[in-house]
């Protein structure tokens, strides 16, 4: 199972909730580091705040 | 009228064929009752396109998308909201609506590629090469 992938994680009712939320939260501090970096184009930007957005709610309905 | 019907069955029989099923049923019964709305299109058949098409809109959607139909006017429908009608295109203008579109696309994704090169996560990069890959798969559709 490839807990790397949003979706899976999002789903993947045998994993607990601990392990979802560890990865989840793992997953959106490192979109918010490549958040500070100023040098790429705002087609990335929005990907990354739309990606965060996800995880945000997902880690909220947990 | 009559160059204008004919002009239409021109640009008709030169695409409609390259449609998916579903896009060329609602795409034919554009051209027969243009300029129209997705929701008069829904009044006006709702038993066949129960058939055709859960979501008429969606269809309308891509076929403006790939430069089939353009809008064309507006009305206020029964609760008070303006809804745009359309019209199918001629070959010029689709060629021209694509073209737009080709550049609009390409611009998008050089300036994703320019940004892997960039020190970001893997999975940012991730990110980037499936919006590539779609963008890639817009483009081919075109």
């Amino acid at each position: 199972m490839n807990y790397t992938d949003l979706n899976t994680l999002a789903t993947e009712t045998n994993v607990s909730t601990e392990i979802k939320m560890d990865n989840l939260n793992a997953r959106k501090d490192l979109l918010l580091l490549d958040l500070q970096n100023d040098n790429f184009s705002s087609l990335t930007r929005e990907l990354l705040i739309n990606e965060v957005t996800k995880i945000t709610q997902i880690l909220n309905n947990l | 009228m009559i160059q204008t019907t004919r002009n239409r069955n021109r640009t008709y029989s030169l695409i409609v064929d390259n449609l998916p099923a579903k896009r060329q049923q609602i795409y034919q019964l554009i051209l027969q009752e243009y300029p129209c709305s997705p929701q008069e299109l829904l009044q006006k058949y709702s038993e066949s396109l129960k058939n055709i098409s859960r979501n008429v809109a969606m269809r309308f959607t891509e076929l403006r998308e790939y430069g089939y139909i353009v809008e064309y006017g507006t009305y206020i429908n029964d609760t008070g909201h303006s809804c745009a009608r359309y019209r199918p295109t001629s070959k010029e203008e689709r060629i021209e609506i694509i073209d737009k579109k080709y550049q609009e696309l390409v611009d998008k994704k050089d300036k994703l590629v320019s940004d892997l090169i960039l020190n970001l996560s893997p999975l940012t990069k991730e990110m980037v090469v499936k919006e590539v890959k779609k963008i890639d798969n817009q483009l081919n559709n075109l």
